[in-house]
């Protein structure tokens, strides 16, 4: 029995371990995007650990020297987020300054707060994230903050955390926009179902709630059911098929994540339904943006991941130049994704 | 003999018969013929990969890596497509990067003796990783049509992928039961040490094994991105539990030389059912998981009750 319960325990650790090595590998290919930031991307906070050791405000140094930032992804391998990542590289090449990625390849809000800690104890001169889970995530912010370290945050914010700013649009807003959108595509009758990413996750609770907001006040408007489809294509394609069959009525879909709307794309062009159901999802995925281009779905909710990276990481340039930041939470806005601006809108948000 | 056996497994279908009936009664658009060729269509991918874990669980031995050996299979193919590959080659190459990990899962448990959990868990991250570092984060898109053929494609408009599944479950099923391959296996399962005095190479059918399931993950990754006319970096996440769930629940032991192919049929439909009739009995989707737990449980409680029945008598 002890030999089973020390095997388990023991390979339990082999797999964490295991977890660290793949989140730090695959950061490599982009974090290497920024020239500079190859030489010393492995240990960000070797040259100036001494100084933050004696003051934890290290805002005075930065005479020569370039910050170090780090950057925590929730998912390295999402399309979106890259996109941050990309925002971010931009960002620092611009502000002249080195940005480490680190992350796991699926959302676990335990992995992100370790890697907060990581960061916290590897002395950067910045964080940014986002609190996938504010509950989770704000003790974390708060332990860096306690450390010196200001966090930025992108995306999803923490208010009642010491974060020093946030950047985003919040996922009820952009939620609210799409219930506007979907009143405006189906002139405000609609029975509608809702594919959501996993069940519990903020982001998209914050989105529904704002669809459902936006909708509350719409007589002919109705929300038949929510389904999730753990942001897995399959899963999605075949929860849509179940929900047609199940709600004939249905004539509304909303994704309120990058794979519903194309999950239920794809079926509807299979089964020869297109046109005939209004679907509204977010992210701008290069399927996505073919399905509106063919009529399939009627329009996507984008945010503006690239904004985000660059402002946060010019918002921690500031903050450790010593400036203060008047305005903490800085809205970046969405644009809505139809057929009228889908060649265009990437160039409008410039 | 026979005759006890068809009562056995008649038992066996028993909750899922039930389920059936039950989902049919309250919505009976659960047996319209759309619906039962989208539910044959789910069941049919997670047959195939359980068709391997149900060899590698007959031989006492655990595969943690599929779900990450299907991502694979499907973007090294979906790599070869984008690059104007042809089908047929796109596809050997898909395979071929699945085998590859399908050896080194084998080398690595039966060659340097690392148990299996670790070392499949150890390619599992391997895997996604390098199907992270080659997509970036991308689906790889858009596929040619003729690929997409491959998922989409019917006959009689049932689609192909279930026949693909009804050959391979047919010949992996008379494998095991008619071929002294299929017999070394149950016993290297059974006992590994008896099997080797015995004179089975247990090291050559383990690895055999191994190399199997991974070929079978890899092949459905690549039906899986001709079925969404694009390959997913995330393809595959988590269908390692769904799998040997499906697999346990189907009657084969965990500790390995007892179990069959037909009960992964059931199991696998269990699954893929319950999936199904919770949308078409309208079950929150709060709710969802745990009813499926219960199913799950209750399942699989139903026949140790029975088979412990049988026992006693």
């Amino acid at each position: 029995m002890m030999k089973k319960t020390l095997a388990i325990l023991l390979s339990m650790c082999m797999s964490a371990a295991l977890l660290c090595g793949c989140g730090d590998k695959v950061q490599e290919p982009a974090a290497s995007n920024g020239e500079e930031a190859g030489a010393d991307q492995e240990t960000p906070a070797e040259p100036e650990a001494g100084e933050n050791e004696a003051e934890p405000e290290a805002t005075s140094k930065g005479d020569g020297e370039t910050y170090n930032f780090t950057f925590v992804s929730p998912l390295v391998s999402h399309e979106y987020w890259i996109a941050v990542e990309n925002g971010i590289q931009s960002g620092a090449d611009e502000q002249g300054v080195n940005v480490n990625v680190l992350g796991d390849t699926k959302v676990d809000v335990d992995v992100m707060v370790k890697y907060i800690d990581t960061a916290i104890a590897a002395q950067a001169d910045g964080i940014v994230t986002m609190a996938l889970s504010p509950a989770a995530i704000g003790p974390a912010i708060d332990r860096a903050t306690a450390a010196g370290i200001p966090v930025v945050l992108v995306d999803t914010d923490a208010p009642d955390s010491t974060r020093a700013a946030y950047v985003g649009t919040s996922n009820y807003d952009a939620g609210f926009e799409a219930g506007t959108a979907m009143i405006e595509a189906t002139g405000g009758n609609a029975k509608i179902g809702i594919i959501r990413g996993t069940v519990g996750q903020e982001t998209d609770n914050d989105r529904i709630k704002g669809f459902e907001d936006a909708i509350a006040n719409e007589a002919g408007m109705e929300i038949l059911t929510v389904e999730a489809c753990n942001s897995d294509m399959l899963t999605g394609t075949q929860k849509a098929q179940d929900m047609l069959k199940a709600y004939p009525e249905m004539n509304a879909i909303f994704g309120s994540e990058g794979t519903g709307a194309v999950a239920a794309g794809k079926v509807l062009e299979e089964q020869g339904l297109s046109g005939t159901i209004t679907v509204i999802g977010f992210d701008d995925t290069a399927e996505c943006l073919d399905y509106i281009r063919s009529g399939v779905v009627w329009g996507t909710i984008v945010q503006k991941p690239d904004f985000m990276g660059r402002k946060a990481i010019e918002l921690l340039t500031r903050i450790n130049n010593g400036e203060e930041i008047e305005e903490t939470v800085i809205d970046s806005g969405v644009t809505l994704v139809t057929k009228d601006n889908v060649e265009t809108y990437k160039e409008d948000a410039k | 003999m026979k005759k006890k056996l068809n009562v056995n497994s008649l038992i066996k279908v028993g909750p899922l018969a039930l389920l059936c009936i039950v989902t049919g009664i309250i919505n009976p658009v659960f047996f319209s013929s759309s619906n039962l060729i989208d539910l044959a269509r789910s069941i049919s991918f997670l047959l195939i990969v359980s068709v391997g874990i149900t060899y590698v669980l007959l031989g006492a031995s655990l595969d943690m890596s599929i779900g990450s050996v299907m991502g694979l299979g499907g973007a090294i193919c979906g790599l070869c497509l984008v690059n104007d590959w042809p089908v047929w080659l796109s596809v050997i190459m898909g395979l071929l990067a699945a085998a590859v990990v399908g050896i080194v899962n084998a080398v690595l448990i039966v060659n340097c003796q690392i148990p299996a959990l670790i070392a499949t868990l150890g390619t599992m991250y391997v895997a996604r990783g390098i199907v992270n570092v080659l997509t970036k984060g991308e689906p790889y898109y858009p596929l040619p049509d003729g690929f997409k053929a491959i998922g989409q494609g019917t006959l009689f408009s049932i689609p192909y992928s279930v026949f693909i599944a009804l050959i391979i479950v047919m010949i992996g099923h008379f494998v095991i039961k008619k071929t002294p391959y299929g017999r070394s296996l149950m016993a290297v399962g059974g006992n590994r040490e008896a099997s080797r005095v015995s004179g089975i190479n247990v090291k050559k059918i383990l690895f055999s094994s191994h190399v199997l399931v991974s070929l079978l993950a890899g092949f459905v990754g690549i039906i899986m991105a001709a079925r969404l006319s694009s390959a997913q970096p995330n393809a595959g996440e988590g269908w390692e539990m769904t799998a040997v769930a499906a697999v346990i629940i189907g009657g084969t032991s965990m500790y390995g030389g007892y179990g069959s192919v037909i009960g992964t049929i059931l199991g696998c439909a269990l699954m893929e059912t319950i999936s199904n009739a919770m949308v078409l009995l309208h079950v929150s989707v709060y709710w969802q998981k745990i009813t499926i737990g219960i199913i799950m449980v209750a399942a699989v409680g139903m026949d140790t009750f029975r088979l412990k029945k049988i026992a006693a008598r």
